[in-house]
C-alpha cells in the first residue's frame, strides 16, 4: 500500500480555495533576556498569569511572573535558539494537554509529544494542566480498596482509592519498586495508571518502561518524562500534566492511580525557577509558596461523589530523603498534605527485609475503611504486633533468659516478618495475602523454621492454587464478610484452616 | 526625531523612573495649563540631547558637580524654556536621573497622547507606502479603535505583502507571511487527520 499524492495534493488544494483570510490579531513582547529556561519579556502588557505564549519557531512558553515593566516567562522546551530581540506571542489560553485513550500506553513528554517512536497522539480532547482540585460538595469518602499487590503494605498501611499514600525512604531503598508493583497489580481491574517521571536518570526511565512492557502493564499505563536533562519548567509542570490525564479519567467515572517519581525533584525544578525569577527564598532556599506547589497538586487526587460518577485518582508521591531526614521542609510539607505515608529504611533493606517498610512509622490514614473485611480481621493487629516484636527483638539480644510467652512472642515476629518479605514485580492477589498473613498471624508456622518460611509460603500458594482452587474461590466470594477469618466458625474460616492442616502434614521441614 | 528613538524601551528601570518623573511634570503642566508647551520643550530638549552627545554626557558625569550643571542649563535653555520646565530639568539633574530624559519623554508622549484621546500606531508594509495610503489606513483604524491615530510607517520585505499594524502591544497581521502560515498550519492539520480518517482513500493499491 502506497500513499498517493494526488488525493493528498487534493485535500490540500480544497484547504487553500476554502482559506477565509483573516486579519490575525495577537498581543506581543519583545525578549530582554533568556536563559536557564526563563525569559523576560517586555510588553505582552494584557497577558494573563499562566496564559501560553509563543517563542519564533514554536516554543510553548508560560507567564509566569507579572511585573510592573515585564513579564517572566518560563520555557517548555529548547531555550538555546531564542535571542533577544526576538519578538512573543501571547496565546490566549491556558497550557494543555492531550488526554483520552490515546494517551494510554504511551511515553510522553509532560506537553504530550510522543517520545516512544509510535507515531503522533491521535487525541480528540485536552485538558488545561492547571485546574482547581474539585471542592467538598463534589467527594465522597474513600472506601474501595487500591491493592498493591504487597503483603506488607496491603496489610498494614492499606491504600483507598482516591487517596494520597506518600512514598518516603532513602535512595535505593526500593521506593519506586513499590510504586511499580502496585501498577503492575492494576491489571484487569480496570485502574488506568500514570508514571510520572522527574528528574530521573532516562535509563532508570527506561527500565521502569522495560519492566512494564515485560508484565503487560504497559496497555494501561502511560509513562509522563520529564528526565534529569529536562528543562526545569518541563520538570515543574511534569505532575500537574500526568494529573490533568488521569482527570480526564477520573470524571469519566473510571479509576486511576498516579505515581510521580519524585516530588522532591520537582520542589527542586520549582526551586530553581524561583530563584531565577528573583522570588524570594525562604527554608532552605525553596520559594513560600513550595508548599501550595504540592498541596494543590495533591488535592486533585480525590474519590468523586457518585452523582459525579464516583470516579477517582489515586496518588503514590514518592519523596527521597537525605540520610533519613524526614524533618526536612519538602518532606514535612508532603507528609503533612498526604493521607499517610509508607516509609522505607536502608537497614532493613540490607537486611533482607523487602519491601523495607518501617511498620512502626507508616501509617495509612484513609484506607482502613476501603481494606477487605477478612484483610482487616487477619491483619487487624499486625501492625502493633510488629511494632512490640521490635521492641522485644531489642531487649532479648540483650541475652537474657526468657519466658515461654516471651520466646513465643518472638519466634512468631521473626516468622511475619519473614512472611512479609516479598520479591520484586512479584504483587500477590489480595486472597493470597489474607491467607498467608492468616497463617502467620494465627500461628499455623509455629512449627516452621524461619529459613523455610518463605519456601512454605510458596509452596503452599501452589498448593491451593492446584488442588484447592474451591478454598480459594469460597474466600473470594466471602472476603467482604464482617466476620470472615475472624470468627472460628465461619464456614470460610474452616475451610481455610482445614486446608492448612492438610498441607502442613505433606510439608516437608527437612528439605533445603 | 532619529530612527533609534522609535525603538521600543528595553531598559525597565530607566522606564519606570521615566513614569516617575512623567507623571510629575505631568501633573505639574496640568497644574499650571501648559500641557502642550511643557511637551514640545521636553520633545526639542530629547532632541537636542540627541544632537549634542557632549550636553548630554556633561549632564550625566557624576564627576561634573551639580553647581556647574546647573549654570550650564542654564546658560543653555534659560531664555528659551518656561521656568516650570527649567527647574524640572534641574531637579532631574539634581537627582542624578539625566540619562532618563529619553525615558520620561516615551512616558509623557504616552500620557499625552491618552489625555488627548490620541494613540501613536505603525504600518509595516513590504514597500514604501505614499502618505494617501498612510491616511487612509490611519482612519481606518481612528474608526475602528474610537481614538485619533497617529501612523508611523516602517518598511520590512520579509513580510511579503499586504499590511501589519501595531499600536502598542497589539499587532493586526494582514501580512501575507502570515496568511501563507496559516494556510500550511490548516492545511497540514487537515491532511494529516484525512490520512488518519481515511487511511486506505490516500492509498492506491499499486
Amino acid at each position: 500500500m502506497k500513499f498517493s499524492a494526488d488525493e493528498i495534493a487534493s485535500v490540500i488544494q480544497q484547504e487553500i480555495d476554502q482559506f477565509d483570510s483573516q486579519v490575525d490579531v495577537r498581543e506581543v513582547g519583545t525578549v530582554l533576556e533568556v536563559g536557564d529556561g526563563i525569559a523576560r519579556v517586555h510588553g505582552l502588557t494584557g497577558v494573563a498569569a499562566g496564559e501560553m505564549v509563543e517563542f519564533p519557531g514554536g516554543v510553548i512558553g508560560l507567564a509566569f511572573n507579572l511585573e510592573e515593566n515585564s513579564v517572566g516567562i518560563i520555557i517548555l522546551g529548547g531555550y538555546l535558539n531564542i535571542k533577544e530581540g526576538d519578538e512573543v506571542k501571547a496565546l490566549g489560553t491556558l497550557l494543555s494537554v492531550p488526554v483520552g485513550e490515546a494517551v494510554m500506553g504511551r511515553v510522553i513528554d509532560p506537553l504530550g509529544n510522543p517520545l516512544d517512536g509510535k507515531g503522533p497522539i491521535n487525541a480528540t480532547e485536552t485538558r488545561p494542566v492547571e485546574v482547581i482540585a474539585p471542592g467538598v460538595a463534589e467527594r465522597k469518602g474513600v472506601h474501595e480498596p487500591m491493592q498493591t499487590g504487597l503483603k506488607a503494605v496491603d496489610a498494614m498501611t492499606p491504600i483507598g482509592r482516591g487517596q494520597r499514600e506518600l512514598v518516603i525512604g532513602d535512595r535505593k531503598t526500593g521506593k519506586t519498586a513499590i510504586a511499580i508493583d502496585a501498577i503492575i497489580n492494576q491489571k484487569n481491574t480496570g485502574v488506568k495508571c500514570f508514571y510520572v517521571a522527574v528528574g530521573q536518570k532516562d535509563s532508570s526511565v527506561a527500565g521502569v518502561i522495560g519492566v512494564l512492557e515485560e508484565s503487560g502493564a504497559m496497555d494501561y499505563t502511560t509513562v509522563v518524562v520529564a528526565g534529569a536533562s529536562a528543562p526545569a519548567p518541563l520538570q515543574y509542570i511534569a505532575p500537574y500534566a500526568g494529573t490533568a490525564m488521569a482527570e480526564h479519567f477520573m470524571w469519566n467515572g473510571q479509576h486511576c492511580l498516579v505515581v510521580y517519581d519524585d516530588l522532591s525533584k520537582q520542589a527542586v525544578a520549582y526551586r530553581e525557577l524561583s530563584l531565577l525569577m528573583r522570588r524570594p527564598p525562604g527554608r532552605e532556599a525553596y520559594p513560600g509558596d513550595v508548599f501550595y506547589c504540592h498541596s494543590r497538586l495533591l488535592e486533585r487526587s480525590c474519590k468523586l461523589s457518585d452523582e459525579l460518577g464516583a470516579g477517582s485518582i489515586t496518588s503514590l508521591p514518592i519523596i527521597e530523603t537525605l540520610e533519613g531526614e524526614v524533618s526536612a521542609y519538602i518532606p514535612t510539607n508532603v507528609i503533612s498534605i498526604t493521607d499517610g505515608q509508607i516509609y522505607v529504611q536502608p537497614d532493613l533493606f540490607f537486611r533482607g527485609v523487602r519491601p523495607a517498610m518501617n511498620a512502626g512509622i507508616s501509617v495509612s490514614r484513609v484506607g482502613g475503611a476501603a481494606q477487605v473485611k477478612a484483610m482487616k480481621n487477619v491483619a487487624g493487629g499486625l501492625r502493633l504486633d510488629l511494632a512490640a516484636f521490635r521492641e522485644l527483638e531489642a531487649f532479648a539480644q540483650l541475652g537474657t533468659d526468657l519466658d515461654a510467652a516471651t520466646q513465643s512472642q518472638l519466634d512468631r515476629g521473626y516468622r511475619m516478618v519473614e512472611l512479609l518479605k516479598q520479591g520484586q514485580y512479584k504483587p500477590l492477589n489480595v486472597v493470597d495475602q489474607i491467607m498467608v498473613i492468616f497463617a502467620g498471624a494465627a500461628g499455623h508456622l509455629d512449627k516452621i523454621p524461619v529459613d523455610q518460611v518463605q519456601r512454605w509460603e510458596e509452596e503452599f500458594l501452589t498448593f491451593i492454587h492446584d488442588k484447592k482452587q474451591d478454598v480459594w474461590t469460597q474466600l473470594d466470594e466471602t472476603k467482604d464478610e464482617g466476620d470472615c477469618m475472624k470468627k472460628d466458625d465461619h464456614p470460610t474460616t474452616q475451610a481455610v484452616v482445614a486446608a492448612m492442616a492438610e498441607f502442613n502434614g505433606t510439608f516437608n521441614t527437612s528439605f533445603k | 526625531m532619529s530612527e533609534d528613538d522609535n525603538k521600543p524601551v528595553f531598559d525597565t528601570d530607566q522606564q519606570y523612573l521615566g513614569n516617575v518623573y512623567g507623571k510629575a511634570l505631568m501633573g505639574l503642566a496640568t497644574k499650571a495649563g501648559v500641557v502642550d508647551q511643557m511637551v514640545d520643550q521636553l520633545d526639542s530638549f530629547v532632541d537636542v540631547l540627541g544632537q549634542l552627545p557632549s550636553l548630554r554626557h556633561a549632564l550625566e558625569s557624576p564627576r561634573i558637580g551639580f553647581a556647574e550643571k546647573e549654570s550650564l542649563i542654564d546658560k543653555a535653555i534659560r531664555d528659551k524654556a518656561s521656568p516650570e520646565f527649567l527647574n524640572f530639568v534641574k531637579v532631574v539633574c539634581r537627582k542624578g536621573r539625566a540619562d532618563c530624559f529619553a525615558a520620561i519623554r516615551d512616558a509623557v508622549q504616552l500620557m499625552h497622547d491618552e489625555m488627548s484621546n490620541r494613540i501613536q500606531a505603525t504600518m509595516i508594509t513590504a514597500i514604501p507606502v505614499n502618505d494617501g495610503l498612510r491616511q487612509q489606513v490611519a482612519e481606518q483604524m481612528s474608526q475602528v479603535l474610537g481614538k485619533q491615530v497617529t501612523m508611523a510607517t516602517q518598511v520590512d520585505p520579509t513580510i511579503i505583502g499586504g499590511l501589519v499594524v501595531r499600536i502598542g502591544d497589539t499587532v493586526y497581521d494582514g501580512s501575507v507571511t502570515n496568511q501563507l502560515n496559516q494556510i500550511r498550519t490548516t492545511a497540514i492539520g487537515r491532511a494529516n487527520q484525512q490520512i488518519r480518517q481515511a487511511l486506505d482513500r490516500f492509498a492506491s493499491e499499486a
